[in-house]
This record gives C-alpha cells, structure tokens and sequence, in this order.
C-alpha cells in the first residue's frame, strides 16, 4: 500500500519555504520512493533551519532594518519582563496603583532574599495566556519588517527576549521559562498570521 | 587576483551535474552523490547551494513542466556554466598539485 507524505511535514514546509516548488516536487517524488516518513520529516526540519540560517547574504544587509530590529528587540525585552513582573503583583500582589518599584517582591522587607510563592509555580498558565496574547502583534510587526529573513529574526528575537526574561526576572526559573516560552510561541504564531508572510 | 576555489559541497555538485549531462535536478543530483560519494545529501541543503551557485553565474537553471507525481510542482534542471566549468578545472588543479608527492599516500588507495 503506497503511503502518502505527512500532510502536517509539507504544511511546515509551505508555511516557512513557499517559495521553492522544485524542492517539495523533489521532496514528494522521493518520498514514493523511499516510503518514509522519517526521512521526510528530517528532509523537511533541515530545509526550514538551512533556510531560516542560510539565505543571508552580507551585500544585502540593510542597516535600517538592523535598527529597527534593535529597537524592536528592546521594546520585546521590556515587554516580556514588564508582563510577567505586572501579572505576578496582579495575581499576587497588592493591589494597583500601589506599584512601586520595577521587581516586584511579595511583602518582604527591603534587601531580604525573595523567595517564591507557591502559588506562583501553579499559576504559570495565566502568565501563558497573557504572554501569548501580547506577543502576538509583537510577531507580526516582526515578520512584516524582515520579510526577506522573518523566520531568522524570530529565532533571534525569540532567544533574546528568552536571555533577557531570564537575567532579570525574580520569579522561579519555571515561572520565567513558561512565561517566555508561551511568548516566544505567540510571536511566531504572530508572524504567521500576518499576510505580507503568508503572501510571499 | 587569487582565484575562488569551490568548496567540497559545490564542486560535487556542479560535478554531478556534469556527469548526468541533461536532467540533472534535486533528485537525480543528490542521488549521484550519494551513490558515488556515500555522502548523505539533504535537498533543502543542496539547493541553497545551488542557489548561491546560481548567483555566481556558476549554474544555470530552468523549470520543467509540473508532473502529478510531484504533487503538480515542476522540476528545477540544473546545467553547469563556462564560469562554472572554469572554476571545477580550476579547483581540480589546485587539489591535484596539493595531493601530489604527499607521503603518506603514496602506495595507491587501500
């Protein structure tokens, strides 16, 4: 019985090379061939990350993009420390206006070691919806302005803004890490959405 | 001016387009250097390759006509160039000079 290629495998290849028909022709003629899912699948994920580390070419470096990226970034990094700091004192905190201060600290004296609510670790998953819901126009003005090399600067703002959430925050680490992985999840589910991406 | 040599990955491609002569594209190009090399070639690296190649006037490409088999996309035929052929004789030299009187392999391949 002739098996037919992963449907989901060729969905990810459209989504971050749709313009390479050659390449997914090729890509389905050998997989009659060889039968394989696992041999598409690898074939595909190489081709997304060659892709994504690959097209870039220092002749067509844009200066003006690479500030504009920088500016972004910053913006992202103040994004996600200032989202997750502000639901932490929301959730857990005194209640607003009473912020002071950029760390928030749960009811400790000043320059006492902070240590982690236990309500914190089960409430990552309201962090998680926030974050992805903020993140998600952050991704699309991010694919809209590096078209050319959009799944690159996702992964390089994405592990940026991942760096910063990590060196600043005082939550517990799963905390941090949930809260910008979701992010980092809404800004390439971002990306996807916006047309001048899905149009290429 | 120092002459460009091609990497190990252009010049066994841009070779095994000159050995299939017409209908070299993704498929029979990776394949040729699998079976003569034993090198694992995945597609998506080999056209990267292929594209930069391309940009370098080293390979020329054209686009056939879309088959069912392919899910209706069409193959992308891949010839090599005059620059192209210039710069495989032009690596071929430089490798055999820098392979000549090497003594630890003199006595013929094992």
């Amino acid at each position: 019985m002739t098996r037919h290629p992963s449907r989901l495998a060729l969905a990810i290849f459209d989504r971050f090379i749709p313009d390479n028909d050659a390449l997914r022709g090729d890509l389905i003629e050998e997989f009659l061939v060889t039968q394989s899912q696992w041999w598409l699948w690898r074939q595909v994920l190489f081709a997304v990350v060659w892709r994504s580390w690959h097209p870039f070419s220092w002749r067509r470096l844009d200066p003006q993009m690479i500030a504009l990226g920088a500016a972004v970034l910053v913006l992202l990094s103040f994004e996600a420390v200032l989202v997750t700091n502000l639901m932490n004192r929301l959730l857990f905190g005194p209640s607003l206006p009473n912020i002071s201060g950029y760390w928030y600290h749960p009811g400790l004296p000043p320059g006492a070691p902070w240590q982690p609510l236990p309500a914190v670790e089960g409430s990552a998953a309201i962090f998680a919806v926030v974050v992805a819901l903020i993140s998600l126009p952050a991704g699309w003005v991010i694919a809209g302005f590096h078209r050319a090399h959009h799944a690159l600067s996702l992964v390089a703002f994405s592990a940026c803004v991942l760096l910063c959430v990590m060196l600043n925050l005082h939550a517990s680490f799963a905390v941090q890490f949930f809260a910008a992985l979701t992010f980092i999840i809404g800004l390439i589910g971002g990306a996807s959405l916006n047309p001048a991406v899905t149009s290429r | 001016m120092p002459r460009k040599l091609l990497t190990d990955f252009e010049l066994m491609l841009l070779l095994a387009i000159l050995r299939l002569n017409d209908g070299a594209y993704g498929v029979p190009i990776a394949r040729e250097i699998e079976e003569t090399t034993g090198r694992r070639v995945i597609l998506g690296a080999a056209y990267t390759a292929l594209d930069r190649l391309e940009e370098r006037g080293l390979v020329s490409s054209t686009i056939g006509d879309p088959t069912p088999e392919r899910g209706g996309r069409a193959k992308r035929y891949f010839s090599v160039t005059t620059r192209g052929l210039r710069a495989v004789k032009d690596t071929q030299r430089a490798l055999t000079a820098l392979w000549t009187n090497v003594a630890q392999l003199k006595g013929g391949i094992a």
